[in-house]
């Protein structure tokens, strides 16, 4: 036995198919509107999801990490006298409780360096080579050798700057730097090895050297970040609050902090999602309403019979309102395996290298991948349906409130 | 006449319909347009800045100096060179540059940065760096020298207080000089206010060994889109071994970001124009196949192919002229304030990165053909071939059927 | 003297194909002289449609052929035969069929537009066959807000204008009440004698049937019947 709401639902549902059925051309375009609509709009945002998750890939894998570590006052003035002790049995217990990929401490501080004809400045990077698997480092590809530990006194830079010194792997290079006592110190490094980086910015501008063997010369035991990465994309909820309990003397800063430029892109992403998913679906409306006010006005005599002989018209109006919402939910699910096929069909990204320099200038990954983020698959379905029943309810109850001698004469 | 009257009565037998129709039209058209006409707007003050702050409309160098700057990769004689340029027709000013890295002291620090010999007069022709200055005055004698706001502040130096520069000269020696600050700019751009001192050319040249030759001149030209001719009348008077430069050469990441910026616009823009077409093409469709017994009447009645297809057109055409014109009125109404007053980038909260892409504070959108065409062409192609393909269905149906439809 | 205008030999029309074939006509061979009034009568069904719209070109007997003039429709182009339908024949409806946007005047106007008359000459056209069939008053009104005998009146101006040879009219009485049949029926004789038009109408109508002067019974797609009423 069927339950008599169930045997209703049922009945609209099965004439709401077969009025479908009937009008199949216009609802075959309807539906194509709706599968380009949803389509348009996961694809394009899974390409700005990718672009914005790499963006921050890129920062936090840049020898920045989700989060790093400062004495207050050394971003002002990054200098070895502004650093902090490492202690590296309280960073451990502080940390363990984290879901963290792994932390580094770093000497990060402005450097001149010199070659026999030339003069750059460089940001001169004390690191232990060992802590470097959660950055850039540990994959940069190296011509010649990389530091083998945190003592070794050579020096690593990039091509770019290589070139610029006019140098060769091997030879020497002096750095001129301040030293625990503000004083302007030179020191010569060895080449040890050569990398190159997808940024020119960094070939040109960052050396690497042993932390150990950096301390010793500037006559400091001291570092200026320590920098962890989480083993999640983003920072995990309270992440920050966390460290910042955990290491009260030090200044605590997110990815976010460390570029401005970059945490303004990534809200804005945020911002662009919505609106390109608001413009899509607008333009969306208007077509649907078409459709519907046409589908209301074809029965209008049913509409008007029904009312005349004091029958319920909303029988008609349910009918409309399923349709709606079925070609909508069709429309949804062609559109999520269309969406699907089309990221499938990009893969491994599109290839924006030539257009490299802009690229980098906008922070941007020279390959961009798509990234689905669910929280937007579930907005578009909300919006589907939200916009299954606005399209479809207006005609119907301007329907309702039709003068029955009316409908019956049109 | 009579396929234009009853093409527009047509339409209006379903007002509500049409008003909607016209309304997805005059939409698309108005977001493609206010969106192009930001992006052309923001376009050219960003070339415009990038050539006043960095490297001029053209600009001339040693031919392997851009790949690898050294000391003594010069244009020679420069003066005689820099006389000759200012005949070229097209061409407002030149300006000579000498360049090298230097680095800086004072008592208890030491800063790299780059050492750039000026002509101060000529400068100011080309560059908006003299005019955003913010203490002092630009470079008013031979041993004076202009500095960005951060550098000043990292080396922690006031005005009047004594710079020492240090770096090898032409000869391998060593090439120090010790000129007194004088000037102080805030360009907005942080890599600029972070890393460039200004002292004049003469003084360089004498410090580095260089005499006559310099590193670039830099030129402006009266219409930067007649660049390429202008390039070229350069071409013939260079002196051996040195290269004419234009902007998107010396800058490929702003002519770069500019493309980027058309193509993922494009793209948005395109999936719009597609959305809205089919949206206009079901009402096609519903409003042609309605009237399947009408068209079969005027079949009979001995009307021919291409005259019902011209009254679909008709209707079409008109549908999309309303709506291109709507959405034309709109963005030409709202542009023109817009345009005047231009948005603060302050109020979208972009201004302290507007420095950084060599943006200005205001930005003013900018309408011209282009902008106001696309969109309407781009729905007109669309719309056009969305109601041939209706029709083309409806002469598929048999007169005696089409006779017999029933609505 | 008596000329054969249209002739069918041996025509059948098949509508469907195997399964769903219904065949609406069956070897019909017949000719319609020169000034006749035809009524083509029979039960629902039997095939006066299909017929009617074979004879005026609207459609391709399956087998056989259709002659105007001596000449057989079936090797006309579409283009051609938009053209003969345009320029001899006139087509009346059941259901009017008048542009619905369009005035009264401006129905009848559309297809002098079509046959090429300039402005002045399809003004004073119109004018004289609304006057004639007593619309005058009605000209300027929508086709949509007039009456029924109306409408199927300015639908006879429309096919009159054009002053064809032969005027087809398929069921014009159906949507008519008795009046306004009677009246329709003496317009239709005034022009067949009058003008000179040669008039097949199909009908279940005895009323139509008696104007007519000439009745071809059809069943099940065959001719049963073909008489003279005198
Ligand atoms: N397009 C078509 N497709 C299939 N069958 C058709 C078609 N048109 C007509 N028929 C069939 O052909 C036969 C003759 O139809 P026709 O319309 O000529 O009859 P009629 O005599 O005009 O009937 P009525 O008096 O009801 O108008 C009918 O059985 C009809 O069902
Ligand atoms: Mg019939």
């Amino acid at each position: 036995m069927k339950h008599p709401l169930l045997s209703r639902v049922s009945l609209i549902y099965s004439l709401s198919v077969r009025n479908l059925w009937r009008q199949r051309r216009r609802n075959t375009i309807l539906l194509v509107s709706v599968i380009c609509a949803i389509t348009g709009v996961v694809v394009l945002n899974s390409l700005i999801r990718g672009m914005q998750l790499q963006m921050v890939d890129q920062v936090v894998y840049n020898l920045n990490g989700h989060i790093t570590l400062h004495a207050p006052d050394y971003r002002s003035d990054p200098a070895i006298t502004r650093a902090f002790i490492e202690d590296s049995n309280e960073f451990e217990r502080k940390l363990e409780s984290l879901n963290l990929a792994g932390w580094a401490t770093r000497i990060k501080i402005p450097a001149v360096v010199m070659s026999e004809r030339e003069t750059r400045g460089v940001q001169i990077v004390g690191i232990d080579p060992v802590q470097e698997h959660i950055s850039i480092v540990a994959d940069l590809p190296i011509e010649g050798t990389f530091l083998v530990d945190s003592a070794d006194n050579r020096i690593v830079l990039g091509r770019a700057l290589l070139t610029q010194l006019r140098t060769k792997i091997g030879h020497r290079i002096v750095l001129v730097m301040q030293d625990i006592n503000s004083k302007s110190i030179e020191v010569g490094f060895q080449i040890a090895g050569v990398y190159d980086s997808d940024s020119e910015g960094m070939e040109k501008h960052v050396v690497f050297v042993g932390k150990d063997a950096l301390q010793q010369f500037l006559g400091s035991e001291s570092i200026t970040e320590l920098s962890l990465r989480f083993n999640t994309r983003l920072i995990p909820p309270n992440g920050l609050e966390t460290i910042s309990h955990a290491f009260p003397n030090l200044e605590v800063v997110d990815w976010k902090n460390i570029d401005p430029i970059l945490a303004f892109m990534y809200e804005s992403v945020n911002a662009m999602v919505y609106v390109w998913l608001a413009i899509v679906f607008t333009a969306l409306v208007f077509g649907l309403m078409n459709s519907f006010i046409t589908a209301v006005l074809e029965r209008t005599q049913e509409i008007g019979l029904c009312k005349s002989m004091g029958m319920k018209s909303s029988l008609v109006l349910y009918q409309v309102v399923t349709e709606s919402l079925i070609i909508m939910f069709l429309g949804l699910i062609g559109g999520l395996l269309l969406s699907w096929g089309v990221l499938q069909l990009l893969g491994d990204g599109i290839d924006l290298s030539a257009f490299a320099a802009g690229v980098e200038m906008l922070n941007l990954a020279p390959k961009i991948r798509p990234a689905i983020v669910w929280q937007d698959i579930n907005i578009v379905i909300v919006a589907t349906v939200f916009l299954a029943l606005v399209a479809s309810l207006y005609p119907a109850i301007r329907a309702v409130r039709l003068d029955p001698l009316v409908a019956l004469r049109d | 006449m009579f396929t234009l009257t009853i093409a527009w009565r047509n339409l209006w037998r379903n007002k509500r319909r049409t008003i909607l129709t016209c309304s997805a039209i005059a939409f698309a058209t108005v977001l493609i347009q206010l969106g192009m006409s930001f992006q052309v707007g923001s376009y050219g003050p960003m070339i415009e800045g990038a050539t006043r702050f960095g490297s001029g409309h053209l600009q001339i160098q040693h031919q392997d100096y851009k790949d690898e700057p050294k000391l003594e990769r010069t244009i020679p004689n420069s003066k005689y060179l820099l006389t000759n340029l200012t005949i070229i027709p097209n061409v407002t000013a030149v300006a000579p540059r000498s360049e090298s890295f230097a680095l800086l002291n004072n008592e208890e620090k030491s800063y790299g940065a780059m050492i750039i010999g000026v002509d101060a007069l000529s400068e100011f022709e080309v560059s908006y760096l003299p005019r955003n200055i913010s203490e002092g005055e630009y470079l008013p004698t031979s041993d004076s020298a202009y500095t960005g706001t951060i550098l000043a502040k990292n080396l922690g130096l006031k005005l009047g207080d004594e710079i020492v520069l240090l770096s090898h000269d032409n000869l391998g020696g060593i090439a120090a000089s010790v000129p007194i600050l004088t000037g102080i700019f805030t360009s907005g751009n942080d890599q600029l206010d972070r890393s460039l001192v200004q002292i004049p050319i003469e003084t360089f040249n004498d410090i580095y060994q260089l005499e006559d030759d310099v590193h670039r001149i830099v030129i402006m030209v009266e219409n930067p889109l007649d660049l390429d001719s202008t390039k070229k009348m350069i071409g013939r008077i260079l002196p051996p071994s040195t290269r004419v430069y234009d902007w998107r050469e010396l800058m490929p990441e702003i002519s770069q970001n500019i493309r980027l910026d058309k193509i993922s616009n494009g793209i948005i823009y395109g999936t719009l124009t597609i959305i809205v077409v089919l949206s206009i093409a079901n009402t096609f469709v519903m409003s042609i196949f309605e009237r399947t017994r009408e068209f079969g009447t005027l079949r009979a009645l001995g009307m021919k192919n291409f005259a019902l297809f011209r009254m679909f057109l008709t209707e079409s055409i008109i549908l999309w002229l309303l709506g291109v014109s709507i959405g034309i009125t709109v963005t030409i109404l709202g542009n023109v304030p817009l345009a005047h007053y231009g948005i603060a980038l302050s109020s979208l909260g972009v201004d302290q990165f507007a420095g950084q892409f060599y943006l200005p504070d205001r930005l003013h959108p900018h309408i011209d053909i282009n902008v106001l065409l696309v969109a309407p062409l781009a729905l007109g192609v669309g719309i056009c071939t969305t109601s041939m393909f209706a029709a083309a269905r409806m002469y598929r149906i048999s007169l005696t059927k089409a006779l017999r439809f029933k609505e | 003297m008596a000329t054969e205008i249209l002739t069918l030999t041996n025509v059948s029309r098949i509508y469907g194909k195997e399964a769903t074939k219904v065949l609406a006509l069956t070897d019909v061979s017949l000719s319609i002289t020169k000034g006749e009034f035809v009524s083509i009568v029979g039960p629902s069904g039997c095939g006066k449609s299909t017929l009617l719209n074979l004879m005026g070109a609207l459609d391709q007997p399956t087998r056989g052929a259709v002659h105007f003039d001596g000449n057989s429709l079936g090797e006309m182009s579409r283009g051609e035969l938009t053209d003969l339908r345009l320029q001899k024949f006139g087509f009346v409806f059941q259901a009017f069929n008048l542009l619905p946007v369009l005035t009264a005047a401006e129905n009848v106007q559309f297809v002098l537009q079509l046959l090429g008359f300039s402005r002045r000459e399809r003004q004073s056209k119109t004018t004289e066959v609304l006057d004639a069939l007593g619309l005058a008053d009605v000209a300027d009104r929508p086709a949509t807000e007039l009456s029924g005998g109306q409408q199927q009146r300015v639908a006879i101006a429309r096919a009159l204008v054009g002053e064809p040879v032969l005027l087809f009219a398929d069921e014009p009485s159906a949507n008519l009440d008795s009046t306004a049949t009677r009246e329709l029926c003496e317009l239709l004789r005034q022009i067949n004698t009058d003008r000179g038009i040669t008039i097949v109408t199909a009908t279940h109508d005895p009323l139509v049937m008696g104007y007519t002067n000439r009745s071809i019974s059809l069943e099940d797609g065959r001719v049963v019947e073909d008489k003279s009423n005198p």
